[in-house]
Parts: structure tokens; C-alpha cells; sequence
């Protein structure tokens, strides 16, 4: 087999388990195809906040400056909050936001990822045990700038002083609503699922809204929709704890 | 022409678009910026301990009969100059799985839903909101409950 990987700064890139790379040809990573802040005036009607273009539907996160159900104010980001998830939904060229919500502002920090998560793919995994062993150097490494000179993690495309969540599985389930993925990796990975849940046919994170709670081990990644439907999911080769 | 490193999945490189790369450097990907060098201080009603500053994780066992109010379960300046994204997982001992915080708000008694994790332009936290008006229903007695967080800390791609 024919590929490339590099190991983060410090570890030694023959026997590191797999979470310890910074790339590898086995592993995709989540590509940004756009960042977007964007403050939404009125909560309670629908618009489109954000125009991707990918003509798929792509993989998404979104941070708030809100606590739903506690303002902390501005300035805060966390994930999207069970109050807010369900109101942000992505289709083939837009990510909107629904109408149902009372009226009120939002600051929103749009993340669109070049990842179709209706195209299913699994890697060959190589090693998923967890390790912390170390026997690299800190002298070498791989930097690609992006934007010069560096001045913020943001100005590199790869550095691997960083880590990069390597993905492991993207998948599909249709009419399930009680969904187990055996991932096989020895460890409770990070995830993230999408759903479509809503009549409008789009797909909205699931992850920790309402009724539809998501749950990983050593062993599977297992969630719930309220009905049989259509859902996807990212698995990453890192382990959630060792 | 921009110049970059392109690494294809198990194809010709001449052939694939950005979604069968490993890594495309005229994209970034998500940076997990969380790490040691970043805690730079800690606090906590009791002290949480920390099991593996590398990895992000955080461990944190509530007092006897906790009051309501704000409960700083985790807290430390990231020294990142600008607000990151937070993702954090919640292992609770009593539901030994791992799950995205908060939790589901239908689980009106479980304290899990009333745990945030954010991001300042200065620090990363993880609150507990502990209270008995409508918002906050009388919360269930969480005195010795254990949880375990990994958190994610990832640097702003925008601006």
C-alpha cells in the first residue's frame, strides 16, 4: 500500500496509534469550505444564513453567543444548544434557519465542512489502540502556511504541533430510528450525527437535540430519532478519553 | 497557481476533488489546539482533578448538597487571543457512555442538560446552572455525582 503520514510534533510516526497523526492517505480530515460569523436580527422567522454551494449536503457545525436557556451574553461561543439546533438545517446549497423559534438575536459561527455525509466511507484503520507513548522528537515537523507570515494557528493549513481529527467513518441510516454503528476501535470515539427529522427534508444536528440523544462507547456509537428516517454520521479515529 | 499539498485517498491525486483528500493545504481543517501549554490556571467549588492534560479531560464529583446557582465545573485561560470552538463530552458514571453536552432537554431532572460548555476570548468553561424556578425544575440531589469531560478545543478558522 502506497500512502503517506506524518505523526504529531513529538511522537514517533512508525508505531503511534493512529489519533496521533496529523494526516495520513488512510484518513480523511474535515476541510472547511467556509467560516462564517453571522448575527441572525429575528429568531422567529425563516431565513437562509448562509449559501454553500457544495451541491451536497455537507457535514456542519454551528457555535452560538448564546446559553439557550440561560443568555450568558455575547462573547460566549458553545455547539448549538438543544434549543437552537433544531431551528439550523442544512440542504444541498444552504444552511437556514427555521422559523418556531420566539423573536430575539443570535450571533452564529457557521462551520461548512467539503464533506458529503450522505456518501458513506470507512478507512482502513491501522491502529486504534490508545497510546501516549512517546519516542519522537520535537525538532521536526510539517508546517504548510497558509496565509504569511503566520501569526495565528488560523495562517497554517497543516501543522503538526496541532492535532486533526482524522475521520474513521462517515455513514448512512435509512428508515432506522434506533441506530448502532459498531466502529471496532477499542475506544469511545468523537462523533457527530445529522438527521433528517423535519418535514422540510433537511438535515439538522441530532447530536444532543431533543429526542434524539446520541451515545458512544469502546464499541458502537448508538442514537435515537424520534421516527424512522434518514440520518448520518462521523466517526474520528480520537479516542474521546484514554 | 497555488502552491500546496494534495494527498489523495487511494486515487490518482489528478483525479479527486477536496472530499477524497487526506489533507488538501488549500483548505484548513479543524485544529485541536487544546492542550497543556494552553492551562495556564484552573479553579473549581471542589477542586477538579485533571486525568491527562494532553487529551483534554477533566475529571469533577459534586459536593454534598449542592445550593442553586452557577457551578464552575472547569475553567482555564486558553491564552488563544481570540474566541476558539468548544466541543466537550460528558461520561457520566451513572450511564457509563459518552455524550455531547448539554444533554437532551426533555430530561427535565437529569443535571447533565444544565451543563455548558463555551468559550470566551479568554477562557474555556463548563458551568452548571443549578436552580428551581421553571426554567431549572427542583433539581434531583446530584451531592457525590461523578462525571468525567473531554473537551475539544479547537481554533477560530474565520475572521
Amino acid at each position: 500500500m502506497i500512502g503517506m503520514k506524518c505523526s504529531q510534533r513529538g511522537v514517533n510516526v512508525r508505531d503511534c496509534p493512529d489519533y496521533r497523526l496529523t494526516f495520513s492517505s488512510y484518513f480523511p480530515t474535515l476541510k472547511l469550505h467556509m467560516v462564517e460569523d453571522v448575527m441572525i436580527t429575528d429568531t422567529s422567522v425563516t431565513q437562509t444564513i448562509c449559501t454553500h454551494n457544495l451541491g451536497y449536503i455537507p457535514a456542519f457545525w454551528v457555535f452560538t453567543d448564546r446559553m439557550y436557556p440561560v443568555d450568558m451574553g455575547l462573547g460566549h461561543y458553545r455547539l448549538s444548544s438543544p434549543g437552537t439546533s433544531q431551528y439550523l438545517a442544512v440542504d444541498n446549497n444552504n444552511l437556514i434557519w427555521r422559523s418556531g423559534a420566539g423573536a430575539g438575536s443570535l450571533g452564529v459561527r457557521v462551520h461548512i465542512f467539503a464533506l458529503d455525509i450522505t456518501k458513506p466511507y470507512r478507512s482502513d484503520s491501522e491502529k486504534s489502540s490508545i497510546s501516549d507513548k512517546k519516542g519522537g522528537t520535537d525538532e521536526y515537523g510539517i508546517q504548510v502556511i497558509k496565509n504569511s507570515p503566520p501569526l495565528q494557528d488560523k495562517d497554517y493549513s497543516l501543522n503538526s504541533k496541532n492535532r486533526y481529527p482524522l475521520i474513521h467513518e462517515v455513514g448512512q441510516a435509512v428508515n432506522e430510528s434506533a441506530v448502532v454503528v459498531k466502529h471496532n476501535l477499542g475506544y469511545a470515539p468523537m462523533y457527530f450525527v445529522w438527521a433528517k427529522v423535519h418535514a422540510d427534508g433537511r438535515y439538522q444536528s441530532i447530536s444532543m437535540s431533543s429526542g434524539a440523544v446520541a451515545t458512544a462507547n469502546e464499541l458502537t456509537l448508538r442514537y435515537t430519532i424520534a421516527d424512522p428516517g434518514v440520518s448520518s454520521y462521523i466517526i474520528f479515529n480520537d479516542p474521546i478519553m484514554s | 497557481m497555488t502552491q500546496g499539498i494534495k494527498i489523495s485517498l487511494k486515487k490518482d491525486v489528478k483525479d479527486v476533488g477536496v472530499e477524497e483528500c487526506a489533507i488538501d493545504t488549500r483548505y484548513s481543517s479543524p485544529k485541536i489546539v487544546s492542550n497543556d501549554s494552553v492551562i495556564t490556571g484552573r479553579s473549581g467549588i471542589s477542586n477538579p482533578v485533571y486525568s491527562g492534560y494532553n487529551l483534554g479531560s477533566v475529571e469533577y464529583t459534586f459536593p454534598d448538597n449542592p445550593s442553586a446557582g452557577t457551578y464552575t465545573l472547569v475553567t482555564f485561560k486558553h491564552g488563544l487571543g481570540q474566541t476558539p470552538n468548544p466541543i466537550a463530552y460528558v461520561y457520566n458514571y451513572q450511564f457509563p457512555t459518552f455524550r455531547i453536552l448539554p444533554m437532551d432537554i426533555n430530561f427535565a431532572y437529569d443535571p447533565l442538560q444544565y451543563m455548558y460548555c463555551y468559550a470566551t476570548p479568554t477562557e474555556f468553561k463548563i458551568d452548571y446552572v443549578r436552580g428551581n424556578n421553571i426554567l431549572f425544575p427542583s433539581p434531583v440531589d446530584v451531592t457525590g455525582y461523578h462525571y468525567k469531560f473531554k473537551f475539544y478545543i479547537f481554533a477560530n478558522e474565520g475572521g
